[in-house]
């Protein structure tokens, strides 16, 4: 068979694929693996393909087939076919798609800019070429769009089947925070934030600040991602396969970080701003080997995280004082570390004769370690602290002031899975399952100044301690409860599981599946050493019908484990030294609430039921329902005391012939949780129960969390003579309810009523349109002219940003970083070009 | 490694050994696709050639032409499909069926009115895909629902761009049945999925994986670090739950929360926080930026206005998570 000749000859294969390789050659020496093209105007990077061919696929039937799960195949694409090269036995098309692109509308908002480039302007909107030399088995292909843009795409590859196969690939991504945000600082985007002329620390006031930042002009807070790669497989022989792939991605641009000096209210809190000059490269090689019963893979990937900046410094204004507090001058955080990750994995699977019986393994080994130059515990110089207990902090500013130059830290993990299945008769299926993952977290830090003889390290640059003795970080034994970190806590965790499923087929076309699954999980240095959860999976299914395909899974979880210790860190603490003098004669102020569950450790009872029905209405038309609703009871009178959540989704799809289908659906979310929590007395007793001096129960309170999410759309696409006209529709609704009761006014321990604090937030809500419409008209026979409308609004008001108009509030200066809504129109006219 | 899991790695040993005795005893290891899909379609029948077959499938030929098993199929570089080579590698001989077309069950197809049972569809494609990225197939919850690759993947002509699916995009193929995913994807704080730059597959592994939400990588961790190693670390102050899992905080496919939270701060955080001192406040509506007591602890980033580096802290000073 051959394809069909378009009579249009432009390029000559050979030509535009020496001008393609070089770009992509450059590709290469940038920096990936297997990114996929597209971006927001075109997300499944197609470039050839537009419409639905009248052809079909099948021309003894009117209507398109369905897949083994009954699903209606959509209309098949539209392409251009191939044109022959004279004498090269290659053959090759081709696509250039290019236009002008406009919009209207809050167009300069961060959530309007958030992952796409979209705009004003001249847009390359897709550029595709294709090369085929089909007795030899040799392709090229190249797909790019938005040309230039900041969110533009480039993937080239090409080979010979059965024997090899090149490739690479450029992708930009913006990443818009934010474009209404004030910053004090000067030097954004670097790793010292500087406060400008005319701010005086520790002088200028409230009002100073304010007048300032009101004047300055909103500054846009964005990432720009930019990956790139290449990627090869050489088939060295019939069975065994070698791949490999390289790749890297940078991130440049800034986005809001925090920043304090010490509680809000007492002493500075001010929102900062993150320079980011990430660079992430990923190597990936490796062998696949296939014979017939069996099959394995051996690979290495390796991570090398880079950072350009190792800090950030930033300078305090000092505004919200109490008298007598110590202001550090500048704080100084440590930005991500330059990490490193190595990983060797081998997979094997066999096939047996025996009982039909399946076997796959795998083992991976893994390296996670950074060891970066540490920072100094402060950059603050002087006397800080409070004039009782003075720091001096010039024997805290120096590398020299630590117990090791370098952090050193490394994480090693093992994992091994089996899974051998066999099927002892031709109903009946029986599966094993073994996991082990055993993580080793080798990080060891000593909070230590050789230089002072003293543990911890001077809180919030000194700004701590001048609030509580306790909280200030160094270690006094003079003084009662001077409880302060000694170490870091290195969290592992060692998880197993074994599970044991039967699969039995009943002779109507009715599937059974039992899965029973114990699973263990050993934690270092969390609140239980061992949890364990069994789970029981049922799943029903039955293919039977001529119309209808039914699934339905009951799932039951029970969580238990050993004895819950509220306070497994005694021994990071300067509470577990000899010399260590408790606050009271009784003990010590309680770490925590004794009768709180962290639910990730928590007891729990769970139950989630999950159904599905796909129902064939006509040889045209599809009908989904699925649902799900999962019940998780957490048993803690304190923390997450339950999680419940109700899903249902529904999809009718309609096709009307082989060029025209419609569909539509809609979604509904219902998400449910309770929390209970008491707020503490203050460090008045030992006592770490609730109904103790500390835990009062007339302090005790509890949230309650409701989620209602709606989604609806649907689509319309129709062929009215050689025009192609597209249509979709997209709605999101959410709305996030939060509510609180308490016992009295002194769970929020604050100086207001009860009418002040009410019993809720206000409500969450998000609310998404975005309405879209095409229309392709063939001018001639290589020329398509299409016409592209977009309407998106989008609409959130969240609670943390409500009133924030004044970027100084109780002493913390605020970014104003406020979330936008927003409306826009986008308007297309693309010429496209066959050649 | 403790001793527990020193025994847990000894079992899993020992249920591995079954198979490697058997493969140390075994040999002979290749088959034909007829052979490896045991299927009496493609035994005792004569091929006839892709070009027979076009005669009647006319626009089936026309569109299977654009594709790249097309091309794959006809220069039979490695000389393994021979006479095969073209339609009938996958849909088995079809001399009955040129004697008798009414009879469209003496080829195998892979619909959903086939006869032909979707394990043995599924081994014809297997064929020439097993192993590599599909080494975990057999048991993998796809596998174990019947799901075919046919529900997948159409090879017959271009319904994507690339990967031979059955749908315009890989999320347009997950969402046909995955339709929760597709409303997550929707809402206020998500990954760049609809907006192109990401797909389903850069997370998940549809043909199978050691994990059971099919990631593609061993972990859920491991899976976030592809994109964010910053977070990796390891750090000097690790925060223990963000170190397990990053969805003890973050769900993956969308939320109606910032940063794709599981819930609002500061309740996310007072869900497992009350240690003495300021985190266990109830923060009501009076501390909003418009209350009478607006607090820093409830407006904007919440909890991390202060406590910044919530993933781990690589400060000397650092312990809890400020610097």
């Amino acid at each position: 068979m051959k394809p069909n000749y378009p009579t249009f000859r432009f390029f000559t294969p050979a030509m535009v694929a020496v001008l393609m390789v070089i770009p992509a050659l450059l590709m290469v020496s940038l920096a990936t693996a297997a990114d996929s093209p597209g971006n927001e105007l075109n997300p499944d990077g197609l470039a050839f393909e537009t419409g639905h061919s009248p052809l079909g696929l099948n021309i003894f039937n009117p209507r398109n087939a369905r897949s083994p799960a009954g699903l209606l195949y959509p209309p098949v694409m539209n392409s251009p076919g191939f044109t022959e090269a004279a004498e090269t036995g290659w053959l090759y098309r081709g696509v250039l798609e290019a236009g002008y692109l406009g919009n209207s509308g809050t167009t300069d908002t961060g959530s309007f800019l958030e992952y796409g480039d979209l705009s004003e302007g001249f847009m390359l909107r897709g550029l595709g070429y294709e090369a085929i030399k089909p007795e030899e088995g040799k392709y090229f292909r190249l797909v790019s769009g938005a040309v230039g843009r900041d969110d533009s795409y480039y993937h080239v590859e090409g080979g010979q089947y059965g024997k090899m196969k090149l490739g690479a690939f450029f992708s930009s991504t913006p990443h818009t925070f934010s474009t209404n945000s004030r910053s004090l600082y000067d030097g954004i985007g670097t790793g010292v934030l500087a406060l400008p002329a005319g701010i005086q620390a520790g002088e200028s006031t409230a009002e100073d600040v304010r007048n300032y930042l009101n004047a300055r002009p909103p500054r846009k807070l964005a990432l720009q991602r930019d990956k790139s790669g290449a990627l090869f497989t050489f088939d060295l022989n019939r069975q065994l396969q070698f791949h490999g792939q390289i790749s890297s991605e940078s991130r440049e641009g800034t986005r809001a970080f925090g920043g304090t000096f010490s509680y809000p209210q007492v002493g500075q809190v001010i929102e900062t701003i993150e320079p980011i000059d990430h660079q992430t490269t990923e190597v990936i090689t490796g062998f696949r080997y296939v014979r017939d019963r069996l099959q394995g893979n051996l690979s290495y990937t390796g991570s090398f995280f880079r950072n350009e900046f190792e800090s950030l410094t930033f300078e305090n204004p000092g505004i919200p004082t109490f008298a007598g507090v110590y202001f550090p001058p500048q704080g100084q955080f440590a930005l991500a570390p330059d990490n490193t990750f190595h990983s060797i994995r081998g997979d094997l699977a066999t096939r047996f004769d025996p009982w039909s019986g399946r076997f796959n393994a795998t083992v991976a080994y893994s390296v996670a370690s950074q060891d970066e130059k540490l920072l100094p515990p402060t950059t603050a110089t002087g006397i800080g602290g409070s004039s009782s207990y003075p720091v001096n902090l010039d024997n805290w500013n120096t590398v020299n002031a630590l117990s090791q130059a370098r952090a050193d830290a490394r994480v090693n993990t093992l994992t091994a899975q089996a899974r051998y299945a066999v099927r002892p008769t031709r109903n009946l299926g029986v599966q094993f399952e073994v996991r082990v993952r055993d993580e080793d977290n080798e990080t060891d830090y000593r909070v230590f100044n050789p230089l002072t003889g003293e543990y911890g390290y001077p809180a919030l640059d000194g700004g701590l301690g001048t609030v509580k003795i306790g909280l200030g970080g160094i270690y006094r034994p003079s003084v009662p409860g001077s409880r302060v970190r000694i170490a870091n806590i290195p969290p592992a965790i060692d998880r197993a599981h074994g599970d044991v499923s039967f699969d039995y087929r009943l002779q109507s076309g009715t599937r059974l599946n039992l899965r029973l699954r114990h699973q263990e999980t050993d934690y270092a240095h969390r609140e239980r050493s061992r949890v364990e959860d069994d789970e029981i999976k049922l799943e029903v299914a039955n293919s039977s019908l001529d119309n209808a395909i039914l699934r339905m899974t009951y799932i039951h979880v029970d969580r238990s484990g050993t004895d819950y210790n509220p306070n497994p860190y005694e021994q990071f603490y300067s509470s577990s030294f000899a010399d260590f003098q408790p606050r009271f004669a009784d003990g010590q102020v309680p770490h925590t609430l004794s009768a709180l569950r962290k639910y990730d450790l928590a007891d729990k009872s769970g139950q989630t039921l999950r159904a599905q029905a796909h129902i064939l209405l006509s040889d045209k038309s599809d009908l989904q329902l699925t649902g799900s609703i999962s019940d998780d009871d957490f048993e803690a009178d304190f923390g997450l005391r339950d999680s419940r959540s109700l899903t249902l989704n529904t999809e009718w799809t309609y096709q009307f012939n082989k060029e025209s289908d419609a569909f539509l659906y809609y979604s509904y979310q219902d998400r449910r949780s309770d929390v209970s929590n008491i707020n503490d007395a203050g460090p008045i007793g030992s006592d770490p129960a609730p109904g103790g001096a500390v835990y009062r129960l007339d302090a005790v309170w509890s949230q309650a969390a409701k989620e209602i999410n709606h989604a609806a759309g649907g689509g319309y696409q129709r062929a009215i003579g050689a025009l192609t006209f597209e249509a979709s529709y997209t709605y999101s609704f959410a709305r996030s309810e939060l509510g609180y009761d308490y016992a009295s006014p002194r769970a929020f321990n604050n100086a207001y009523t009860q009418e002040v604090a009410g019993n809720a937030y206000p409500d969450q809500t998000f609310e998404l349109h975005m309405a879209e419409a095409s229309l392709a008209w063939p001018i001639r026979d290589n020329f398509t002219l299409r016409f592209f409308y977009r309407y998106e609004r989008e609409d959130l008001d969240d609670f943390h940003y409500q009133g924030l108009v004044d970027p100084v509030l109780a002493g913390t200066i605020y970014l104003q970083a406020v979330p936008e809504d927003f409306s826009a129109h986008l308007l297309g006219t693309y010429l496209k070009f066959d050649f | 490694m403790p001793d527990n899991n020193k025994k847990r790695l000894l079992c899993l040993l020992a249920l591995c050994s079954i198979p490697f005795g058997w493969l140390i005893l075994s040999s002979g290891m290749s088959g034909s696709v007829a052979q490896q899909s045991g299927l009496a379609i493609f035994e005792q029948r004569d091929f006839v050639g892709s070009d027979t077959c076009v005669t009647c499938h006319s626009a089936a030929g026309t569109q299977w032409a654009h594709t790249a098993h097309s091309v794959a199929f006809n220069s039979d570089i490695n000389g393994q499909w021979g006479e095969a080579a073209g339609c009938e590698s996958c849909h088995g001989p079809g001399s009955e069926h040129i004697e008798n077309p009414a009879v469209t069950d003496s080829i195998l197809r892979f619909t959903f009115d086939s006869p032909t049972p979707v394990v043995a569809q599924n081994q014809v494609c297997l064929g020439c895909h097993q192993g590599g990225e599909r080494i975990h197939w057999f048991g993998s919850v796809h596998d174990r629902n019947d799901i075919a690759c046919a529900d997948c993947h159409n090879p017959m002509a271009e319904f994507s761009s690339s990967g031979l699916l059955a749908r315009q995009g890989v999320n347009e193929t997950c969402f046909a049945c995955h339709q929760t995913q597709r409303a997550e994807f929707n809402r206020r704080s998500h990954m760049p999925l609809t907006e192109g730059n990401i797909n389903c597959t850069d997370c998940h592994a549809p043909h199978g994986s050691v994990t059971s939400p099919l990631l593609q990588t061993t972990s859920i961790n491991e899976t976030c670090y592809q994109c964010h190693a910053e977070k990796r670390g390891p750090f000097l102050f690790e925060h223990a739950p963000v170190r397990e899992s990053c969805t003890n905080c973050h769900t993956p496919h969308g939320s109606n929360h910032e940063s794709l939270l599981l819930t609002a701060r500061p309740l996310l955080c007072q869900q497992c926080h009350t240690m003495t001192g300021h985190v266990n406040d109830l923060m009501t509506r009076g501390n909003l930026a418009g209350g009478p007591r607006p607090d820093s602890r409830l407006i904007g980033r919440s909890c991390q206005n202060c406590h910044v580096q919530i993933h781990g802290s690589n400060h000397p000073s650092g312990a809890d998570f400020h610097r």
